[in-house]
C-alpha cells in the first residue's frame, strides 16, 4: 500500500500555520481599524469569518486538483486527499456560515422591528442562498460518495462529481451574487469584499497572513484524515 | 493585636484611594487582552490535540 506523502510529516509549514494564527489573535485585536459605523469594532471579524470562507475556496480548489490527478493516475492516494481537503473545506464553510450569522444579527438586522422580520430579508440574501447551494451541493458529494460501496467506482464517480461541485461553486458564489443586490459587502466586482478599497492597509497586513493560517490549521486537520485514512486501508489489506 | 491594627489600616488605607497601578495591562482597554488571552489558550489547546495526535499517527506509520 501506498505511504503517506512526505510534506504530511514536515512541521515547518504546521508550526508557521500556528504563529500566523496567534499573530492573527493578538494583531487582530489590538491593531488599528477603522472606525465605521454599524460595524465598530465587528469589523474585525474579517481576520476569522472572512477567513473561514478564503480557507474553503483554498481547500475546495486542493480537493478538485487532487481529484483530477486521481482521474489521471489513479493512485487512491489522491482520491483520499480530495474526499479529505473537501470534507474540512465544508466544516470551515459551515463556520463561515454560523458566524456570519451572528455578525448579521447584529449589524444587519434592525433592532426596532422584531427579528423574525428581519431575518425574513436577511435569509433572501443572494450571497447567503449562493453559500447555502454550494454547500448543499458539497454535503451531495459525500452522500454520493458513500453510497458507492465498490472502492474504485466510488473514488472515481465521487473525483468526476467532485469537478461538478467545483465549477457550481462559480455561478453560486462568485457570479450571481455580483449582478444581485445584497447588504453583503463587496458590489460591482467583488463577491465578498474588496481588499483593496474596503479595508485599510492596517488591516491588510493582518488579513493576509490570517487566511495563511487559518488554511494551514485546514491542511493540518486535512493530512492528519487522510493518513489515518491510509494507515486503516494498510491495516485491513496489508 | 498590634498588627492587626497596623493591617486593617492599611486595609483601609488602600480601599480609600484604588488608584494603584500595578500590572494593569490585563484590565486595560476594556479588557480586551483577557479576550486575547482566552483565545490564544483555545489556539495552543487545540494545537495540542494536533501535535499529540499527529505523534500518535506517525507512531503507528511507523509500526505498519
Amino acid at each position: 500500500m501506498s505511504q503517506a506523502p512526505r510534506y504530511m510529516h514536515r512541521h515547518w509549514w504546521k508550526i508557521s500555520g500556528i504563529i500566523l494564527l496567534a499573530y492573527t489573535i493578538i494583531a487582530g485585536l489590538l491593531g488599528p481599524v477603522p472606525k465605521l459605523p454599524l460595524l465598530q469594532e465587528t469589523i474585525r471579524n474579517l481576520y476569522f469569518h472572512v477567513c473561514m470562507w478564503f480557507g474553503m475556496m483554498i481547500l475546495f480548489t486542493v480537493s478538485v486538483v487532487q481529484a483530477i490527478l486521481y482521474l489521471r493516475k489513479m493512485d487512491r492516494r489522491h482520491d483520499l486527499a480530495s474526499r479529505h481537503f473537501a470534507g474540512v473545506g465544508m466544516l470551515y464553510g459551515l463556520l463561515g456560515y454560523a458566524t456570519g450569522a451572528l455578525w448579521a444579527a447584529y449589524t444587519w438586522a434592525d433592532p426596532n422591528i422584531p427579528f423574525a422580520e428581519s431575518f425574513s430579508t436577511i435569509a433572501r440574501d443572494p450571497k447567503l442562498i449562493g453559500a447555502a447551494i454550494s454547500l448543499l451541493v458539497y454535503f451531495a458529494y459525500l452522500v454520493l460518495r458513500d453510497s458507492i460501496p465498490d472502492i474504485d467506482r466510488r473514488a472515481r464517480i465521487s473525483a468526476v462529481y467532485n469537478i461538478f461541485a467545483y465549477v457550481i461553486l462559480f455561478p453560486a458564489i462568485w457570479i450571481l451574487p455580483r449582478v444581485l443586490e445584497s447588504l453583503h459587502p463587496g458590489q460591482d466586482g467583488n463577491p465578498a469584499l474588496d481588499v483593496k478599497n474596503d479595508i485599510s492597509s492596517g488591516m491588510r497586513i493582518v488579513f493576509y497572513p490570517a487566511v495563511i493560517g487559518w488554511t494551514l490549521l485546514g491542511v493540518w486537520i486535512a493530512t492528519l484524515r487522510i493518513r489515518t485514512e491510509l494507515l486503516k486501508e494498510k491495516q485491513y489489506n496489508p | 493585636m498590634n498588627w492587626l491594627h497596623t493591617s486593617s489600616i492599611q486595609l483601609l488605607q488602600s480601599a480609600a484611594k484604588p488608584a494603584v497601578s500595578m500590572a494593569e495591562l490585563m484590565r486595560s482597554d476594556g479588557r480586551i487582552y483577557v479576550v486575547i488571552g482566552v483565545m490564544l489558550t483555545i489556539l495552543s489547546g487545540i494545537t495540542l490535540y494536533l501535535y499529540r495526535l499527529d505523534k500518535k499517527i506517525g507512531k503507528l506509520e511507523k509500526r505498519s
